[in-house]
């Protein structure tokens, strides 16, 4: 017997608990398939045979059918007519009915019920111009499946003024829910009025989307904010009870969602689609858009058919593409597989992800896939911090992404570890002509002689002001601008800025003045940097600002010499022309003020990308880039000057240069602006309540101008960020009266010299 | 005694207890290996990628340039800032918790009313999340915090607690508050292990208490003293976390500790300097813990084992 205890004691416990740390610990590690097979959607685009001017931004996807609107004007009758179409995707038969709209009125929104009946939200659109009041209609209303009417009823009197309305949804039993943004009204099958919910909303929330479950009730998706973060649910709209129940966490930021036939629900985030499992509340990634070669951002709508796939409709504005696409589940070894890049970025890039596409179409080599680090679906006010962590910690593995997006970065601290590739031994290769981009644009990226990154368009920011009060030339420097304030006391310097906002215009080109880099001394204790505070303190706070709303607008005070300055941001040859007429003559581009009273214009790159030095693919990577360099996004999401001489030289030349409409005595017609009417051009004006201006052709002067300004532009430092942080945070209790300035002064100094000491 | 009985046992056999070392070597090996493996990943082979950092010029390209990071941070004046900050307050802190808490052991030893009561007011620091000391310590020695609120029922002028010469001051009461109620303890433990029979035998030798303090209660301190020590200055590191949330990245110069440069170093991946901080930082602890153990050592061992 002893003996069995001490074989009990000494052996089999001590074995039986190695044994279960040992399992224990096989158990950590990343679960795969149980097959160990990856799946993968490839994309079949659909030919709608038979469906004819489909309006793809306004579809509707209900069960196994496509529906949309159509109108038709007829000149003589001068008749607005209406045509509900309906495709089936099952069997490809189309058919079009007829609505029996009342006159006047828009269709705000609509869906399909599942007796295929036609639910609508209609407004009557009456703006009074000359009191600005909206006097609109409501009215939610049903049309049977031949388009004849089964009632409109008005429910203005249950809004509280003027409404965007942007969703309905209808229930298994016809009950009908209409929101606008945060507000929800419940209509039952008859469209009478039946209350509304309370969406308990505390600091903030919204209604991302609403979808019918296949149980018939009406599931949403809902964000809530508590001031410092934000998370997305799922919920069921009870109309009983007329409220939110049964949320399911953990909830994709959902754009669209549609429920399978296994009762979980297909998602759309923008980028992505993840199919949420209401079982265990988890969320899984089904693919990345991108990885379809499918900008996210085109999605118009989606559903789940019968048959399982998932179908969606895009219209793609970079392509001028639209259509549906049918998703196909395949096992990953019956695609081709290309060499995968990856770029990540911190913000989100719509325009990206267009050229992303594009590339991925055309390179059988190479893939891009885009790596977020911020988390939208759970944002808080730690999630660029998080991000920029998360970064950091890949930069070090070997997780570096290939492709970095230098947009909210320090890139200035990045380069100086080597990060980042020399770009110039592959430009020198490539077909693209250095000599053709601006030197100063690419001295922006430029670090101990290395060239990171090549922007593909930029913005500049300036100061402007009267040409006769701030003189001719450009640039200034901080006790310059000083002076000029004080010898205009009854002005004010800027329209509508708080002192935080003067401080950033001053310090702009002016933190590095007050540090120097070379023998790590700060001098934010010297009588130049109280002055400067003092300066600051003159202007309103934020609170005292925004009590002052219902003041004339900013073209009107600067007309009346009530305000002498105006930032400015450039991104176009002819935008000159507005700030000369707000100064009513000439201007001047005094710029930020600097301590060498050089032109203080602070550029802005947009389109900044740079290959890592860790990157295994650096050859794609610089396909990728030069690719992106020369690729032509959509004219109406394009914003800056392209980082190119020559093609800065065309725009010039096409701004002034241009043909104009001439009457029959050669004379150029002029618009209902009494401005030259030009071929093929269109019209564009900035409006405020009390001062509206409409662009004309611009002077060759006036391009100068702008050209000039391009030229002499540079980017700020990436060190001015905590610089000012620190400065922003002491100088408030002197602000506030709370302290005096050499007490202000003195801590910023303490700090401000820690910091200089660290990063030197 | 004890040798006759060792002698009277019967040895086993050279092979045989060969087999018999082997094995108990063998099986005490495969239990402590679990453990082992958990030290090797995450203390020492950390360790080592941290000598690795300290000695190559950045985490990216990695190339090694021999002691060039030591010089480079040793020529930091943020570096030698913090070193002396940490300094100064571990010089005062530490002696100041490990005595203050001894006193505070030895007056709640004797008979006093409220006892327990008083013993639960000095731990209760400890039972504190770190939130809710920040948040206590603001509201105390914010510019418009109580305590200034205090000082000018008497007329003196308001100061910015956290952000002038008085910095370490309010780190030093706040590591104070934390602390004490923890060393309290151990020295209350510790006081109440002293053999009775000593202190009697003392007191019947017409020993003052000053010098059964000093020569008998410290003696069987001794140990006690040295953890405490150790303990303390250990949490002297720790109050970063406070002080990084009161005043963030950039504090007052005279709060500016070594962790502060350390985790400004990390998130702007200088892991270069981090790790060659890391590692001064850790010789000088191992130089600090080694004479205390020397300490105690020498003034302990007659009355140890």
């Amino acid at each position: 017997m002893n003996r069995v205890l001490k074989f009990l004691k000494y052996k089999l416990v001590p074995l039986t608990l190695s044994a279960l740390l040992a399992l224990g610990l096989a158990a950590c590690g990343k679960s795969g398939d149980v097959a160990g097979n990856r799946w993968v959607y490839v994309p079949e685009f659909l030919s709608l045979e038979g469906a004819a001017d489909i309006r793809w931004y306004d579809v509707r996807l209900v069960e196994d059918n496509l529906y949309y609107i159509s109108d038709t004007w007829d000149e003589e009758t001068r008749a607005h007519t209406s045509f509900l179409h309906r495709y089936s995707l099952s069997d490809g038969t189309a058919d079009e009915v007829e609505l029996s709209l009342p006159e006047g009125v828009n269709l705000d929104c609509w869906t399909i019920g599942v007796d295929g009946c036609l639910y609508a939200a209609l407004v009557i659109w009456d703006w009074n111009e000359a009191t600005g009041i909206s006097n609109n209609t409501y009215m939610v209303a049903k049309y049977d499946t031949q388009g004849k009417e089964l009632f409109v009823r008005d429910f203005t009197d249950i809004l509280e003024g003027e409404s965007y309305l942007d969703s309905i949804a209808v229930d298994g039993e016809g009950r009908i829910y209409i929101s606008e943004h945060s507000a929800m009204w419940l209509f039952d099958a008859e469209g009478n009025p039946s209350g509304n919910v309370n969406l308990g909303f505390g600091m903030g929330g919204w209604i991302n989307c609403y979808c019918r479950g296949t149980d018939g009730r009406v599931y949403a998706a809902v964000t809530s904010y508590d001031g410092n973060s934000s998370s997305t649910e799922l919920s069921v709209i009870n109309f009983e009870k007329k409220s939110l129940e049964s949320s399911y966490t953990d909830f994709p930021s959902a754009e669209m969602m549609a429920q399978d036939a296994e009762e979980n629900f297909v998602v759309h985030d923008r980028t992505s689609v993840y199919m949420y499992r209401m079982k265990d509340q988890k969320k899984e990634l089904l693919f990345d858009w991108l990885d379809c070669d499918i900008n996210g951002d085109s999605i118009r709508a989606l559903n789940v058919l019968s048959d399982g796939r998932i179908v969606a409709v895009y219209e793609d504005w970079n392509s001028n593409e639209s259509g549906m696409v049918a998703l196909n589940r395949v096992s990953a070894d019956e695609v081709k597989q290309k060499q995968k890049i990856v770029l990540g970025m911190m913000y989100q890039d719509s325009e990206l992800e267009a050229a992303v596409v594009d590339f991925n179409k055309s390179s059988d080599t190479y893939h891009v896939t885009i790596r977020h680090y911020i988390d939208y679906d759970n944002w808080s006010e730690t999630s660029v911090s998080d991000a920029q962590t998360r970064l950091n910690s890949d930069i070090i593995s070997n997780n570096c992404p290939d492709i970095l997006c230098l947009s909210g970065i320090n890139v200035q601290q990045l380069a100086a570890k080597g990060v980042f590739e020399d770009l110039s031994p592959y430009l020198e290769k490539s077909s693209l002509d250095r000599s053709d981009k601006l030197e100063n644009v690419l001295d922006a990226y430029t670090y101990d002689d290395r060239l990171i990154c090549i922007p593909k368009r930029f913005t500049v920011s300036t100061i402007i002001g009267s040409a006769a009060q701030v003189g001719e030339k450009m640039g200034w420097t901080l006790e310059e601008m000083i002076a000029f304030a004080d010898a205009h006391p009854a002005a004010q310097l800027f329209d509508r800025m708080y002192k935080e906002e003067i401080m950033r215009c001053c310090l702009t080109y002016n933190a590095d003045s007050f540090v120097d880099w070379k023998t790590g001394t700060c001098s934010f204790d010297s009588d130049e940097f109280k002055a400067l505070l003092e300066f600051v303190g003159r202007f309103p706070s934020y609170e005292e600002m925004t009590n002052g709303d219902g003041q004339a607008s900013m073209p009107e005070r600067i007309q009346k010499g009530e305000v002498l300055l105006s930032e400015f941001t450039v991104d176009d040859l002819d935008d000159m022309q507005l700030y000369l007429e707000m100064f009513g003559g000439p201007v001047t581009c005094i710029g930020y003020p600097n301590s060498d009273g050089s032109s203080g214009a602070v550029l802005a790159p947009r389109g900044a990308y740079a290959i890592t030095s860790r990157s295994q693919v650096k050859e794609g990577a610089w396909a990728f880039i030069e690719s992106y360099l020369t690729w032509e996004e959509n004219r109406y999401s394009r914003w800056g000057f392209p980082n190119s001489r020559s093609e800065l030289a065309r725009m010039a030349d096409e701004e002034v240069n241009v043909e104009y409409v001439l009457d029959e005595n050669g004379e150029p017609m002029l618009d209902a602006h009494g401005n030259p009417m030009v071929v093929g051009g269109g019209s564009k004006g900035w409006g405020w309540d009390d001062w509206e201006y409409y662009y004309r052709v611009p002077t060759q002067e006036e391009v100068d101008m702008v050209l000039e300004l391009i030229q002499s532009a540079r980017m700020g430092s990436d060190d001015n960020e905590q610089i000012m942080s620190i400065i922003n945070e002491e100088a408030a209790p002197f602000f506030q009266g709370q302290k005096s300035v050499d007490d202000a002064a003195s801590t910023i100094q303490s700090r401000v010299q820690v910091y200089v000491d660290e990063n030197r | 005694m004890l040798s006759e009985v060792k002698s009277k046992q019967k040895k086993p056999k050279r092979g045989k207890t060969s087999r018999v070392t082997r094995k108990i070597k063998l099986s005490s090996g495969a239990f402590i290996a679990p453990s082992f493996i958990g030290v090797l990943l995450f203390f020492i082979l950390p360790f080592i990628v941290v000598m690795y950092y300290s000695l190559v010029d950045n985490p990216i390209s990695g190339s090694f340039v021999f002691f060039d990071n030591y010089s480079s941070i040793i020529h930091n004046a943020a570096f030698m800032r913090a070193v002396k900050n940490t300094a100064t307050f571990s010089i005062v802190a530490v002696p100041l918790a490990v005595v203050l808490s001894l006193i505070l052991a030895i007056v709640l030893e004797a008979k006093l009313p409220f006892r327990s009561q008083f013993r639960t007011f000095f731990l209760s620091p400890m039972m504190v999340p770190v939130a809710s000391i920040v948040l206590i310590w603001q509201v105390l020695f914010h510019y418009n915090g109580a305590v200034n609120d205090f000082l000018a029922v008497f007329g003196a002028d308001k100061i910015d607690w956290l952000k002038s010469d008085y910095a370490q001051v309010v780190v030093v009461i706040l590591f104070l508050w934390k602390n004490l109620g923890y060393n309290m303890i151990l020295f209350m433990a510790a006081l109440a292990s002293i053999p009775k029979d000593i202190l009697e035998v003392a007191r019947l030798e017409s020993a003052t208490s000053l010098q059964t303090f000093f020569y008998i209660k410290i003696r069987y301190l001794s140990s006690t003293l040295l953890f405490v020590t150790i303990m303390s200055l250990i949490n002297s590191f720790k109050v970063f976390r406070e002080v990084y949330l009161l005043t963030g990245d950039y504090p007052y110069d005279t709060i500016y500790l070594l962790q502060h440069f350390m985790n400004n170093k990390f998130k702007s991946i200088d892991y270069q300097a981090l790790s060659a901080a890391a590692v001064l930082m850790s010789l000088v602890m191992i130089v600090i813990i080694g004479l205390l153990f020397i300490a105690e050592n020498r003034f302990g061992k007659d009355v140890e084992g």
